[in-house]
């Protein structure tokens, strides 16, 4: 059975890099919130593109801007928030300039978005076939018929038992996992080219995130989507994502293939973060632990921001100009890009092997 | 085994406030001095009663803990790992009598928790503790952060204002936090320094057990290590011992010196954390440190397949059977929790093929 614009795949599965022109471009974004403190600045200048087919992983703490990527891109930002610069280009057009009418077309039909908490994204007092099916009757005018017919056979394939039963269950009826299968069908029904999910199994059993992640990636890959996942652990991302981008304070600070950032991580901050997240003791039974915390919202930051929780600037004696400018993105191998003085210096090598690497990391273990 | 004979009589209860620092000199790993039992379960069950079942229908109830028996020995940290709804978080709240057991015993220190009175309980809970998952809703939202970490101080009239104040501050700078955030409200800070907060909090009383559920799953990865690290810290220095509830078998395997595995509503292992992390022998356990370890996991260990089932009508013998690779016909028969290898119990009649596989 088809529904007018359904037909998959869409496209070719195409390796990842390989298309010309991606899918989504990021240009200059910056994104500013009001607090009582004053404006913050959640996202600072923020470029990065997702290719056609590609499983993007978006890393950082909490507080990072990585959610308000996400957000951005969909257009579903607080209202209080404000686009202060930048464009988001899906195919070439701004989203960020559609009128509202528009772009609600846009989402459900060609960007979905799956959410942490899945129960709670659930409508509780609707059955979970029609809302399986509500992207297939409001984005694709199919009739309610057709879509029910549609939502029972998606229930199926992202492994929903019984589907027939189950698309008549309320959400209150379904664990974590079966309602993280129900969003994943519902994301994937309209037929999106982009599937944006924000830390979609951060809430569910270790068991049960493994087979959401490995149903994710199939419906990707089988679809020929695009994949914005967002997460803030890297474990998850070197099975799932091509490409990874590491945010801190609002800024990308590092952006490379999965393979270069987990093997050999160039800024400090994804060094860090990859060593800590390990939890993996020392010889004294201690784990490594980024020193400090991330910089309060609203901080006024001169120069590096990751500079006050940094070890190689005090080991390289570098720590002055870390603190009076900011590094750019610098290119240190191809298509891997690093925010670091150091790095670009060249006073540190992007090998674990980097003599300076290996002091650093002895002294602080 | 009759945990009340062997037990000694309640030790004297610990000097009111932070003022008791326990057994300071107490090494990394002060195992050798743990051992004694502390905190032990007798067959416990409890049983929640399903709301709105059908009228004149049996009345229906979910197994969250099924006879129950654990020992928890002083000094020692022991990690409880098991899915949602295995019953964990149930057992720690059973222990500190948050909710009351339905049957068995529980004894914490020699004295009965389940038996003692209102007087009784209130000495009690000076010395057993619990913090919770959530710090942000642990805390009230429109107290300071000196506010709230006075109030089991008052609460159990202990110091005056001033030497209260006094207390505070030495609690906020044993979790590694300077006087100042007394004065904070908790929208104020982050959700490490939350935590912190909520474990002074639950120092304050100066209790000699602390349960953590979950303490470290709302926390970024940078920060997790920070409390594990503090968690540890506190043990060695107040001599507490500690039940920490987890999924992440990373920090499980980090932090605990015994792990107890739990499936719907059961214990079915129980080891050192050696034992459990390298000789896994229920295949539950296997499949949970594969999902979660996959450098641990041997070959051919896939993933778990569907989900744990309702804990209303739970399978009878074995709970895992219906997901469980090696199940049999003899598995429907309840397997006991025997003594597979020293200081290992598993229940699991298959336990000797689960290990040859591993």
């Amino acid at each position: 059975m088809t529904v007018p614009g359904t037909q998959q795949p869409r496209f070719e599965a195409a390796a990842p890099a390989a298309a010309a022109v991606p899918l989504v471009e990021i240009r200059n974004l910056r994104v500013q919130l009001p607090t009582r403190d004053g404006v913050v600045t959640a996202i600072d200048g923020m470029d990065m593109t997702i290719g056609r087919g590609e499983i993007v992983a978006l890393v950082g703490e909490s507080g990072s801007g990585k959610s308000m990527t996400a957000l951005s891109i969909a257009r579903l930002l607080p209202p209080m928030a404000r686009i202060a610069s930048g464009e988001v280009l899906l195919d070439g057009v701004d989203l960020l300039t559609l009128p509202d009418a528009e772009m609600n077309r846009v989402r459900g039909a060609r960007i979905a978005m799956l959410f942490q908490q899945p129960k709670a994204t659930l409508d509780p007092t609707s059955r979970v076939g029609d809302q399986v099916g509500e992207a297939l009757r409001f984005r694709r005018g199919a009739t309610a018929r057709l879509a029910w017919e549609r939502s029972v056979e998606l229930l199926g394939d992202v492994g929903i038992p019984e589907p027939q039963r189950r698309a008549r269950a309320y959400a209150h009826q379904l664990s974590g996992g079966m309602a993280q299968r129900v969003m994943t069908a519902a994301a994937i029904s309209g037929g999106p080219e982009l599937l944006i999910a924000d830390e979609p199994t951060t809430a569910l059993d270790v068991t049960v995130q493994a087979q959401i992640l490995r149903l994710l990636t199939a419906m990707v890959r089988e679809h020929g989507l695009s994949m914005l996942l967002i997460t803030h652990d890297l474990g998850i991302v070197s099975t799932v994502a091509d490409r990874v981008v590491v945010m801190y304070a609002g800024k990308v600070v590092e952006h490379g293939p999965v393979s270069q950032i987990l093997s050999h991580p160039s800024h400090p901050y994804t060094e860090a973060l990859m060593r800590s997240s390990l939890l993996i003791p020392n010889q004294h039974g201690r784990l490594y632990a980024i020193p400090g915390g991330a910089p309060r919202p609203g901080e006024q930051l001169v120069g590096c921001r990751f500079r006050a929780r940094c070890q190689y600037a005090d080991a390289l004696g570098i720590a002055a100009r870390c603190e009076s400018a900011e590094p750019g993105l610098h290119v240190c191998e191809s298509g891997h890009l690093c925010r670091c003085w150091a790095v670009e210096e060249g006073l540190i090598d992007v090998q674990p092997t980097d003599p300076i690497r290996r002091r650093v990391t002895e002294e602080t273990t | 085994m009759t945990a009340g004979a062997e037990l000694p009589p309640p030790g004297t209860p610990p000097a009111p406030g932070i003022i008791a620092s326990g057994p300071a000199a107490a090494g990394r790993h002060p195992k050798a001095a743990a051992g004694r039992p502390f905190v032990v379960m007798e067959n416990v069950t409890k049983h929640f009663p399903v709301t709105g079942g059908s009228f004149l229908g049996k009345k229906e109830v979910v197994h969250a803990i099924d006879d129950v028996s654990l020992t928890i020995r002083e000094g020692e940290v022991l990690g409880l790992v098991g899915e949602t709804g295995s019953g964990k978080s149930t057992l720690a709240r059973l222990l500190l009598r948050l909710i009351r057991a339905d049957s068995g015993r529980i004894v914490f220190d020699g004295q009965d928790v389940l038996a003692a009175d209102r007087g009784q309980l209130k000495a009690l809970r000076r010395q057993m503790q619990i913090i919770f998952q959530d710090p942000f809703s642990a805390l009230d939202p429109s107290m300071r952060i000196g506010q709230s970490i006075e109030a089991p101080l008052a609460q159990h009239g202990i110091g005056d204002r001033a030497s209260r104040r006094l207390m505070i501050d030495e609690l906020l700078a044993k979790v590694g936090l300077d006087a100042s955030f007394a004065v904070r409200y908790p929208s104020e800070c982050s959700g490490g320094q939350l935590t912190r907060v909520v474990i002074a909090r639950a120092l304050a009383l100066g209790p000699r057990f602390l349960a953590c559920d979950e303490p470290t799953s709302s926390l970024d990865a940078s920060i997790r290590a920070q409390i594990l690290n503090l968690l540890v810290d506190l043990r060695d220095q107040l001599g507490l011992t500690l039940v920490l509830i987890s999924h992440d078998l990373r920090v499980v395997r980090y932090i605990s010196d015994r792990v107890a595995v739990m499936y719907l509503g059961r214990i079915v292992e129980v080891g050192s954390r050696e034992e459990i992390f390298e000789h896994p022998l229920h295949p539950y356990t296997q499949k949970l440190i594969a999902a979660s370890l996959p450098e641990r996991a041997g070959e051919g260990h896939g993933i778990l397949q569907g989900e744990p089932p309702s804990p209303i009508n739970p399978p009878s013998g074995c709970r895992f059977r219906e997901r469980c690779p090696l199940a049999v016909e003899a598995c429907k028969q309840l397997p006991p929790l025997e003594l597979a290898r020293p200081d290992h119990t598993v229940a699991c009649i298959r336990w000797q093929d689960a290990a040859a596989q591993w």
